[in-house]
């Protein structure tokens, strides 16, 4: 029985049941993270084997119709299967354990969750075995494109379905999270005592919670329309679903972002063995983040003509602001710290700096004269893969290496964790970089084959390196994994002096989170409080 | 006249220059606090942690910078989206899978697709009213000369102006994913002076423009 | 107002906000349904998240397992598919999907039942 009083009615379950029916949030939110972690080399090799094809003019490895379903899949896997679920996972291991709750609001939820995105990912997946192949309309299809005249074949509605169901599932596990944020708090826990990554799945999981449905409504519409009756025929017909999917289309970038700089956040504070810095500025701007991010989608059809540019130019610059707050927050806490360069502070570091040329990038994108010249190139490409693969990634490894001693009992190497990383921001950018000036210089995305008096052979050839090396840092990565759960070093309750209620349980923590009675909550930071107070005595 | 290309380039400068400048700004303040803050023992963290009127002043600065950019942004766009009241040439442009037919005034027709692409001519110094729509799937009318593309929707027309400044040859390609050959789908426009431009309308037509 | 609902309340209040301008600003054009009705999902989803639960002096049941809930998600999953694959899929994704329902009212009663004892 837990502080916050929870009780199980039967007895404690073993092997394969807990693995497919498993029902405590830990268990829950780590197969959730396994599972994406086998996505996330799946969409990796799918995407070696496009740069492959692209690093030089011709069409030398793949057709061009393989092609499309490569970038399709490489993409979908991606957004839909890998970072989201990532993200998510996060907060499903750790929101209940830093709110000091005891199991999170609703297990069945998030284990529904778990398999419905299991089962919509291996149903997209499951579409390169059809006669035509995977879906092949792009990680955000339009329409007409995406109707069934012109995108025939089931791997398309196997695509569309088992997106369907992949989202349905990330919106139960956003609920789940945002509940027990809500309402599972252990006593003492008030929502102004949350640490400021518990604040950031908040703001991440009201984005899901009120975008995904729109995403399943819209995928609903085009599987009617591909099969049943015309849904998208008049001339508005495009834009409406233009309008649904990049309804959802936005927030889920940010949904894919925010939990890693809360992660970040907590890392950098911990790193820096001080608390962090602005928190009431930095909750607000969470808040007006996930607010914005809700408001500004439709610039991703500034070139249509179709809609009000000035509006949503308007709100995403505006998001400078609470960017601005978050990255203000960040580097004080760091200055005035006594800063320690673990391996997950180097890879937190790494996320500051390199995010913030994607949002940098984003912010040129927000305007739509500039726009109209770099949208659909890879100037966009090198933009969202700063903000997704820079960024969002980069702080997936400063979670996966904090947080991995407590999840598992055991420490991952420091040696292999700085190789990773160094190995990890050339290939990072040596890959995007160059994509800057592919896509300024007239290099159209989504293409199979470029001309090769176009000259974009060498840039492409840089990128294609960079790729390579990026390979290699993630096999380190999971050379690190097996060698370090090989070997066992155990970690401890509390190996990096944490400042926040996990570190107060065993590694890993038990079934119901917490053992005896909770530390004194009397700030975001609890056991940095509590090692203060005692430093005082 | 509006030259998209050059309003688009100053108004990209101005953007890549303040980001430029941010950019070092904050490398060079994660560069200070990791050299000038490592852990050396004995130094204690600082206990401080807001500066609620600091960082308000810093918003103000925020708000001052979004709202300058803002404003440029929408200046140089409501140059580059005017249309003309009176265009000197009308031309419509039909995308397909996976091609391109231009429409000149007087019916006179150029079509292209990814086994022959076509090239179009333009005059310079003229204003050129495009009317662009597709027949199938949505593609996208990209010049990166002139820095502007605009998306041809099937069912309804998109109007833009643009004006080439200096003779020569411009590449053009789809800048949306049509399906199968979208990669293929390229086209060039030659901008002619006035003189040559009629001598090749006449030249291709076959007849008396 | 409780302060977990204060925090939907505020959020949902800055999409109003956001929907209100875009309404003002491109009056003939309908986009600002979707942040005005995302506002307003909030409330129902508020209330699934706030409002149902047990006494709060009493401990709340949770399982250790649940293979119910993994049968009716496989069924979903199935009847998913089957709209693809064909009647016959969706026949038998809605069988499983079912046996997964009752399974779980059932796994539910006697969760009840044994807190009570």
């Amino acid at each position: 029985m837990s502080p916050n009083g929870v009780a199980t009615v039967e007895r404690a379950p073993s092997g394969p049941l807990t693995w497919v029916a498993g029902a405590d949030h830990k268990v829950t939110a780590l197969r959730t993270a396994v599972v994406a972690l086998i996505f996330f080399i799946a969409s990796g090799l799918l995407a070696l084997l496009m740069r492959t094809e692209l690093a030089q003019p011709g069409l030398q490895v793949v057709s061009e119709g393989t092609y499309n379903e490569l970038f399709t899949m490489h993409g979908s896997g991606m957004i839909y299967l890998v970072v989201t679920p990532l993200a998510l996972s996060l907060g499903l291991y750790f929101v209940p354990l830093q709110v000091g709750a005891a199991e999170i609001w609703s297990p069945r939820l998030a284990l529904s969750g778990l398999w419905l995105y299991v089962l919509g990912g291996a149903i997209m997946f499951a579409g390169f075995l059809t006669d035509q192949g995977s879906g092949r309309a792009g990680w955000a299809p339009t329409v007409p494109l995406a109707s069934d005249h012109w995108t025939p074949g089931i791997g398309m509605d196997m695509w569309v379905l088992g997106v369907c169901l992949a989202v349905l599932g990330m919106f139960l596990q956003g609920l789940c999270v945002l509940a027990t944020a809500l309402r599972e708090r252990a006593p003492g826990m008030t929502l102004l005592r949350m640490p400021p990554f518990t604040w950031t799945l908040v703001a991440t999981a009201l984005m899901v919670i009120t975008s995904f449905p729109v995403l399943i409504a819209a995928m609903g519409l085009l599987e009617w329309d591909r099969h049943v009756s015309p849904v998208f025929d008049a001339s508005g017909g495009p834009a409406l679903f233009q309008h649904l999917f990049w309804f959802y289309g936005h927030p889920v970038v940010y949904v894919m972002f925010f939990p890693f700089v809360g992660a970040v956040a907590e890392v950098v504070a911990t790193f820096s063995r001080r608390r962090f810095f602005g928190y009431s500025l930095f909750v607000i701007s969470m808040l007006l983040f996930a607010a914005l991010s809700m408001s500004v989608w439709a610039h991703h059809m500034f070139t249509t003509g179709q809609v009000t540019n000035q509006y949503y130019s308007l709100t995403s610059h505006a998001l400078i602001i609470p960017a601005g707050i978050e990255y203000f927050d960040l580097i004080a806490t760091m200055i005035g710290g006594a800063i320690l360069f673990r391996t997950p502070m180097l890879f937190a570091i790494g996320f500051v700096l390199q995010f913030l040329i994607g949002g940098l990038t984003g912010i040129i994108v927000a305007s739509p004269p500039i726009d109209y010249h770099v949208h659909d190139s890879f100037f966009v490409v090198g933009h969202f893969h700063y903000t997704l693969f820079a960024g969002s990634v980069f702080g997936f490894f400063a979670a996966a290496y904090y947080w991995f001693p407590k999840v598992t009992g055991v420490t991952l190497r420091e040696g292999l964790g700085k190789l990773h990383f160094w190995l990890l921001v050339i290939g990072t950018n040596v890959t995007f970089f160059p994509m800057f000036f592919l896509g300024f210089d007239g290099m159209q995305r989504r293409i199979a084959n470029y001309p090769a008096s176009s000259g974009f052979g060498d840039l492409n050839l840089v990128s294609t390196i960079g790729a390579f090396v990026i390979a290699l840092a993630v096999l380190v990565f999971l050379i690190n994994l097996w060698v370090s759960l090989r070997h066992r070093e155990p970690a401890g309750d509390d190996p990096w002096e944490g400042q926040t209620l996990e570190w107060a349980t065993s590694s890993p923590p038990p079934r119901f989170n917490f053992r005896g009675r909770l530390p004194e909550i009397s700030s975001f930071a609890p056991l940095l409080d509590r090692r203060e107070r005692e430093a005082e005595r | 006249m509006v030259d998209t290309r050059v309003e688009v380039q100053d108004l990209f400068d101005a953007y890549l220059w303040i980001a430029v400048a941010v950019a070092v700004i904050v490398f060079g303040a994660v560069g200070f606090a990791a050299l000038r803050y490592r852990h050396r023992s004995g130094r204690e963290p600082s206990r401080r942690s807001d500066a609620l009127r600091a960082e308000l002043a810093y918003v103000g600065v925020l708000v001052l910078i979004t709202a300058g950019l803002v404003t440029a942004t929408f200046r140089t766009e409501d140059e580059v989206d005017a249309v003309a009241s009176d265009p000197a040439l009308r031309i419509d442009v039909t995308a397909f899978q996976w091609g391109w037919t231009w429409t000149y005034p007087d019916g006179f027709r150029v079509t292209g697709n990814s086994e022959s692409p076509p090239t179009f001519a333009v005059p310079t110094d003229r204003t050129v009213r495009f009317t662009l729509r597709s027949r199938d799937v949505i593609h996208a009318f990209w010049i990166p000369e002139q820095r502007f593309k605009r998306d041809a929707f099937p069912n309804r027309t998109t109007e833009f102006d643009l004006d080439f400044d200096q003779p020569g040859m411009n590449g053009g390609v789809c800048a949306e994913f049509c399906g199968l050959r979208h990669s293929q789908m390229s086209f060039d426009v030659l901008a002619l002076s006035e003189p040559d431009f009629q001598a090749w309308l006449a030249d291709r037509s076959g007849g008396a423009p | 107002m409780s302060r977990p609902s204060a925090v939907l309340a505020v959020w949902g209040g800055m999409l109003a906000v956001l929907a209100l301008v875009l309404a003002l600003w491109s009056p003939p054009q309908y986009a600002w349904a979707l942040l005005a009705g995302a506002a307003i999902g909030l409330g129902p989803l508020g209330w699934v998240m706030l409002v149902p639960g047990g006494k709060p002096d009493e401990p709340r049941p949770v399982p250790d397992t649940s293979l119910p809930t993994v049968v009716l998600s496989a069924g979903i999953a199935l009847t998913a598919l089957g709209l693809a694959a064909g009647l016959w899929l969706v026949a038998i994704g809605i069988e499983i999907l079912a046996l997964g329902g009752f399974a779980l009212v059932r796994e539910l009663r006697a969760q009840r039942s044994a807190r009570r004892s």
